[in-house]
């Protein structure tokens, strides 16, 4: 008979747990979806009441810190993507059952991401748009549309190719954004980034083949 | 209007949820501009010293990010994973401070003076101090002690005086019946 962790949820997520119990309900929880589920409202609940306390701001120093500490992660994780991907491709010729269900799953993704970039679009008064400019000189028909408050950012690449990449440019660096997400002719990529961005650049092959200039 | 706003907020949280599972750079960035000072707070009102909160906000962050099982789309928002992740980082480390502290008044050697933690109602949001008023005095005691002051549920029931299972199930129903009401304050 499964011994569910009933209580010991919302100790657990208080933090009120020794490190025996603790252990206890983080083995439960991974295999039994009633008691996660009433773990992640527990840590909602917590969530609500910390959110009523007083908001401090940290010093600009964390966000550089983190910026620093994360940066080779992701670098890294590239490779990791990189590795899983060739994987990826030598099972091609095995399990093209298993491929056609995860790229399902990529498309069905990337189809509700576009679904509530439309909203987005469809609930605004205004948005900008701006194109991106090649850096061959080749015609290029990629645009980004965005919020006009810099609240969202919709990048459209028409015919694109796979590993297209979206980066932000400023004061000289780029900070990688995300992957465009290809389905049939197009490509997107939806960021609802609250944060003012001025230049965007499109990448493929980790060079930079694109740039867009934002005005507000 | 609220409706539609909440509906669009929902919606954006599900979108960062998911780039944040996949470990798109964006979210990371993202989730640190909206939650950042949330969690510096969470931590700071656990350590009350800025630098260790800025240290565990930090720790917890990275290691969050560089463990891809870390979080998953299905276990709910950013936000509140987050949130308790900080939390429970900052109660170890408040705790292993007065651990250390303990020690060292134990084997004779001066020990920094460990502040003990206030517990007091210092919330400021009025919709999550009225519902932490509605709660049955037992059971916002017990509560109280859980979360403003980092108490393990033993020595919350040294303190009350009362037996282990009656504790537990106080702050648990205490927990659940906050979350209740401030979700479906939420959703209105």
């Amino acid at each position: 008979m499964i011994e569910h962790i009933e209580e010991l949820a919302e100790l657990y997520v208080l933090g009120s747990l020794d490190d025996l119990e603790r252990q206890r309900v983080e083995r439960h929880v991974s295999s039994c979806l009633p008691c996660a589920t009433r773990v992640y409202k527990a840590e909602q609940a917590v969530a609500e009441i910390a959110s009523g306390q007083p908001l401090y701001e940290p010093s600009h120093v964390l966000g550089r810190r983190l910026r620093e500490a994360v940066r080779p992660a992701v670098r890294q994780h590239h490779w990791v993507t990189a590795g899983i991907a060739f994987a990826a491709a030598l099972a091609i010729a095995f399990i093209p059952t298993w491929l056609a269900v995860d790229r399902t799953r990529v498309v069905t993704q990337a189809m509700l991401q576009d679904e509530r970039a439309l909203a987005r679009i469809a609930s605004e008064p205004s948005f900008n748009r701006a194109a991106f400019v090649s850096t061959r000189n080749i015609r290029m028909d990629a645009k980004v549309l965005y919020g006009p408050r810099g609240d969202w950012y919709y990048v459209v690449v028409m015919h694109p190719r796979p590993g297209m990449q979206v980066a932000y440019v400023h004061n000289g660096r780029m900070e990688m954004l995300g992957s465009v997400a290809m389905h049939g002719e197009s490509g997107t990529l939806y960021l609802p980034v609250n944060h003012k961005m001025e230049q965007l650049a499109l990448l493929e092959d980790n060079t930079v083949i694109a740039n867009a200039r934002l005005i507000y | 209007m609220a409706t539609a706003a909440t509906s669009r907020q929902g919606a954006e949280e599900a979108t960062l949820a998911q780039a944040f599972a996949r470990r798109e750079t964006w979210a990371f960035d993202e989730a640190y501009r909206r939650y950042g000072s949330l969690l510096f707070s969470v931590a700071l009102n656990v350590l009350h010293n800025a630098e260790e909160a800025e240290d565990c906000v930090h720790d917890v962050l990275v290691r969050v990010w560089k463990n891809p099982q870390a979080f998953a789309v299905n276990r709910g928002t950013v936000r509140a994973f987050l949130v308790v992740c900080v939390r429970n980082d900052a109660i170890s480390r408040q705790r292993s401070a007065a651990r250390r502290a303990r020690l060292s008044q134990r084997i004779g050697q001066e020990s920094e003076p460990v502040e003990e933690l206030e517990i007091e109602d210092y919330i400021e949001h009025a919709r999550v101090r009225e519902a932490l008023a509605e709660l049955p005095d037992e059971q916002r005691q017990a509560l109280t002690l859980a979360y403003f002051g980092g108490k393990t549920h033993v020595e919350i029931a040294q303190a009350l005086d009362q037996p282990l299972g009656t504790v537990k199930s106080r702050i648990s129903l205490g927990l659940r019946k906050i979350g209740a009401k401030l979700a479906a304050e939420g959703s209105r």
